[in-house]
């Protein structure tokens, strides 16, 4: 797809009238990285004028007995007085809980004993959280990625699971945190290197891997977030972070870490 | 610009120096108020991505009124619309971090996650309910009383974008909105090509976009 096809749909795309695979392409335009002929700036337009087409409706009177229950439905009974690292202690456990009941069934229900299994994947997931704990605590800089991590550790679904080092010698770590069109990548163990930035990238089959992103360093920890454009058309097969000029690259210099997310 | 000439047009006596001046002021304190607005939800909304329940509580007495006009416009039934304004502000609570000003100001983002919420209910019903749905009369209205000025401003605004549109074009931006059809969908619904529909709606987009395309509080 080139700029001028992708401005011919873009109004249909701000207004939710493009078919699913429509859909993909125009979103793999704007997440191309090339030189694009004003193609966001088009969508924005686009996705200002269709959001304001509600507003010629006239506003209605909500029930008064609504909002009590919008409250209880963020604020559940009995959370008062929860602080925020119990709510991620409880949503990790309750994650840790999920994943390695389906996870160990499915690896090691023929060759080992389920109990040996659990007790593997349990320590695993322990770990990870763990790692993802210690990494949201020391990464102070980027105050509003955290919160937006933890809230997303907090839906069901979301997954945890410690990223892999891509070759030898790699010492870095970094936990992902993927839900549903969002995926964020924590870590404590990214050493600041002047010249140089952390990217993620999104890889999807046998493609070339997809620029997602930079991390954002802050003091003794890091969180990057995917571009959640790239994540529109479901969980990619794996992510990957890599160190590159300051800016970024186009295509992948150094990997240092991934995530393989299918099977 | 054009509301400010088109009250001028309409006075008996616009070529009075009085009754310009008054209508100047009234344009100013409009567009003020309208900015106003704006940055206080903008403000709030802010807070929300901070934790701040009681900024929830501002935000959804500000806008919970427009999301719930747009569930109900969709679904044609109150249980249902206030179910689906229940789900938006939940997610606009996890959400609000996400916020991106350049999208459109908050109550467009609102409007637009209770009308993909309702979407997304519509659709799981079937054909027959939807038709059924699509033919009933709406359900009572009862128009909020705390709709500001600068709220009837923006209304009056769009409907007249909108009614400044050639009729199929108006036709299939409604079809897209408001029942949620794909262009595929509506050519199949009116009988005319595909590619006569994505004309259409491109060129109506390109009309709105136009209109109503800039950033609010810009104008």
């Amino acid at each position: 797809m080139n700029c001028a096809e992708f401005h011919e749909q873009v109004g249909a795309l701000a207004l939710d009238a493009v078919e699913p695979e429509e859909r993909r392409a125009l979103e793999a335009h704007l997440a191309e990285g090339i030189a694009h002929e004003g193609c966001r700036e088009a969508m924005l337009a686009a996705q200002r004028a269709a959001g304001r087409l509600s507003a010629g409706l006239s506003a209605q009177q909500p029930d008064p007995a609504l909002w009590p229950r919008i409250e209880a439905k963020v604020r559940p009974r009995g959370s008062v007085g929860l602080g925020r690292r119990e709510r991620l202690g409880w949503a990790l456990l309750v994650a840790a809980s999920l994943a390695f009941v389906v996870f160990a069934y499915r690896r090691h229900r023929e060759d080992r004993s389920l109990v040996a299994a659990l007790t593997s994947v349990a320590l695993r997931a322990r770990a990870d959280r763990a790692a993802c704990a210690q990494a949201l605590e020391a990464a102070q800089g980027p105050a509003q990625l955290r919160t937006e991590v933890l809230a997303l550790l907090e839906k069901p679904g979301t997954r945890v699971m410690a990223m892999k080092p891509a070759g030898k010698g790699v010492t870095a770590s970094a936990t992902a945190v993927i839900g549903e069109g969002a995926a964020y990548i924590v870590s404590s163990s990214l050493p600041e290197r002047p010249g140089k930035d952390y990217e993620l990238w999104v890889i999807r089959g046998s493609a070339a891997p997809v620029p997602a992103g930079l991390v954002q360093q802050g003091k003794g920890g890091a969180i990057g977030k995917l571009d959640p454009r790239l994540l529109a058309a479901g969980p990619p097969s794996a992510i990957a972070l890599s160190l590159e000029p300051t800016g970024g690259s186009a295509t992948p210099t150094e990997v240092l870490l991934v995530g393989a997310l299918a099977g | 610009m054009s509301a400010l000439i088109t009250s001028i047009a309409r006075h008996p006596r616009s070529d009075h120096p009085g009754h310009l001046l008054t209508h100047l002021i009234l344009f100013i304190a409009a567009v003020a108020a309208a900015s106003l607005a704006l940055a206080r939800d903008r403000a709030a909304l802010a807070r929300v991505a901070r934790g701040e329940l009681s900024a929830l509580r501002q935000v959804y007495g500000s806008l919970g009124g427009r999301a719930l006009a747009v569930a109900l416009h969709v679904l044609r039934n109150r249980a249902e619309a206030e179910d689906v304004v229940q789900e938006t502000f939940v997610e606009v609570w996890r959400r609000a971090g996400e916020y991106e000003p350049a999208r459109g100001s908050p109550g467009a983002s609102i409007a637009t996650i209770a009308r993909t919420r309702s979407m997304n209910r519509l659709r799981s019903l079937s054909s027959a309910e939807r038709a059924a749905r699509a033919s009933a009369e709406t359900s009572p209205s009862s128009p909020s009383t705390s709709e500001g000025a600068e709220r009837a401003e923006e209304r009056v605004r769009v409907a007249r974008a909108l009614a400044e549109l050639p009729a199929e074009q108006r036709a299939v931006v409604e079809l897209a909105h408001w029942e949620g059809l794909s262009q595929r969908e509506i050519a199949l619904r009116t009988g005319e090509p595909l590619g006569t529909i994505k004309t259409r709606v491109r060129l109506a987009m390109e009309k709105l976009a136009a209109t109503l395309g800039e950033e609010e509080g810009a104008s």
